[in-house]
């Protein structure tokens, strides 16, 4: 009886080592959590839409815009003159036409003894150049006065000015990016989950989120799953041929997948930048839950 | 449960941090036992302190 009880409370100690074990193993391998996650936003690089020195810059770096501030503003000059050049052009246009309009008039009115009537059709298809020509002039001026609106750069979002490296009288080349704008309604945690804990992530499921730099946990849903990565095995050859890597791994990591997580509020306080390392924990179901569904998956 | 410790400046995974902290417990835990005369009373002394330093390991990691 004695050695019965003895056999028995090793037996107890080692069982409850082996469960606590388990629970363990369960806990750090198929968990679902990453240490592999990253804030990002969207960025928008400013471009001027015309060329010219920059006269006036309205932003400091880092600082805070909404939609519809101006950034900066082209030099105006040229632009203000452009218009006036249109506005001459559409002032001597019109005249033209209304000369040749009330000419065509006068010789719709005469007879053959005093006209032609070649002459009368010419003078008709003349007054309708005319008009095509002040139609075009008008046209000028409204691309004029676009592109002296367009010297005022203004933010396309909400967001934050970075890395501003832009000065006042830099030339401004059309297209060339000036100045990055941090989308702020944009920011979300890109969570790179192991391909083996995908079973227990799904699109609305709650996860809190942990910076690198500490402080309360930010919390999130996940928004959606990557529907495809690379295949790293299998590059396109020349010829858009196959090129299948020969090896075969003892040990397979599993890949990584993109998670996109929403964030859904962010505590006082905390700063959240784009590019910031972050542990990713799933937390809307029950470890019973995924256990179970690991299990399930395992055993099929 | 921490899932990462800062050491020095960059986090590390927990887990060898726990595992060397249950060690020194069960050290201490093993010596006050052994001079209890607890082991005595078991089937395989080995077997029981195996079990117990599963027991403080996984105890230690889902306390905190």
């Amino acid at each position: 009886m004695k050695a019965l009880a003895r056999v028995v409370a090793t037996l107890l100690i080692v069982a409850a080592g082996g469960l606590g074990a388990y629970e363990l193993w369960n806990y750090y391998m198929l968990s679902p959590w990453t240490r592999d996650a990253r804030v990002r936003a969207d960025v928008v690089t400013i471009a001027p839409d015309v060329a010219g020195f920059v006269t006036d810059l309205r932003v400091r770096d880092n600082q805070v815009v909404h939609k519809g501030d101006v950034l900066f503003v082209v030099d105006r000059a040229r632009y203000e003159l452009a218009v006036a050049t249109a506005q001459a052009n559409v002032a001597g246009r019109h005249a033209e036409m209304v000369m040749r309009e009330s000419d065509a008039n006068r010789r719709k009115k005469l007879t053959n003894l005093a006209i032609s009537d070649e002459n009368k059709e010419d003078s008709q298809h003349v007054a309708a150049s005319a008009l095509a020509a002040y139609q075009q002039a008008v046209a000028d001026l409204s691309t004029a006065k676009l592109n002296l609106e367009r010297t005022v750069v203004r933010a396309p979002v909400n967001g934050f000015v970075t890395n501003l490296g832009l000065v006042v009288g830099q030339y401004a080349a059309v297209g060339t990016q000036l100045l990055a704008l941090i989308d702020s309604d944009s920011y979300r945690v890109e969570g790179y989950f192991e391909e083996t804990k995908m079973p227990s992530l799904k699109p609305g499921v709650r996860v809190e989120i942990h910076l690198m730099s500490g402080g309360p946990a930010l919390q999130g849903h996940v928004e959606g799953i990557s529907r495809g990565i690379t295949d790293r095995d299998n590059p396109n050859g020349p010829q858009l041929l196959a090129n299948v890597t020969p090896t075969f791994e003892w040990v397979r990591l599993a890949q990584r997948i993109p998670t996109r997580i929403h964030i859904d509020n962010v505590p006082d306080g905390v700063l959240v930048s784009s590019g910031m390392t972050c542990t990713v924990v799933v937390t809307g179901q029950s470890r019973e839950w995924w256990i179970a569904s690991v299990v399930r998956d395992r055993f099929r | 449960m921490l899932r990462e410790v800062p050491l020095f400046g960059a986090l590390a995974p927990s887990l060898l941090l726990y595992f060397l902290a249950a060690l020194l417990v069960f050290v201490i835990v093993d010596r006050l036992v052994t001079r209890l005369g607890f082991y005595r009373l078991l089937w395989h002394p080995s077997l029981a302190r195996f079990g117990l330093f599963l027991c403080l390991f996984s105890a230690l990691v889902f306390s905190t």
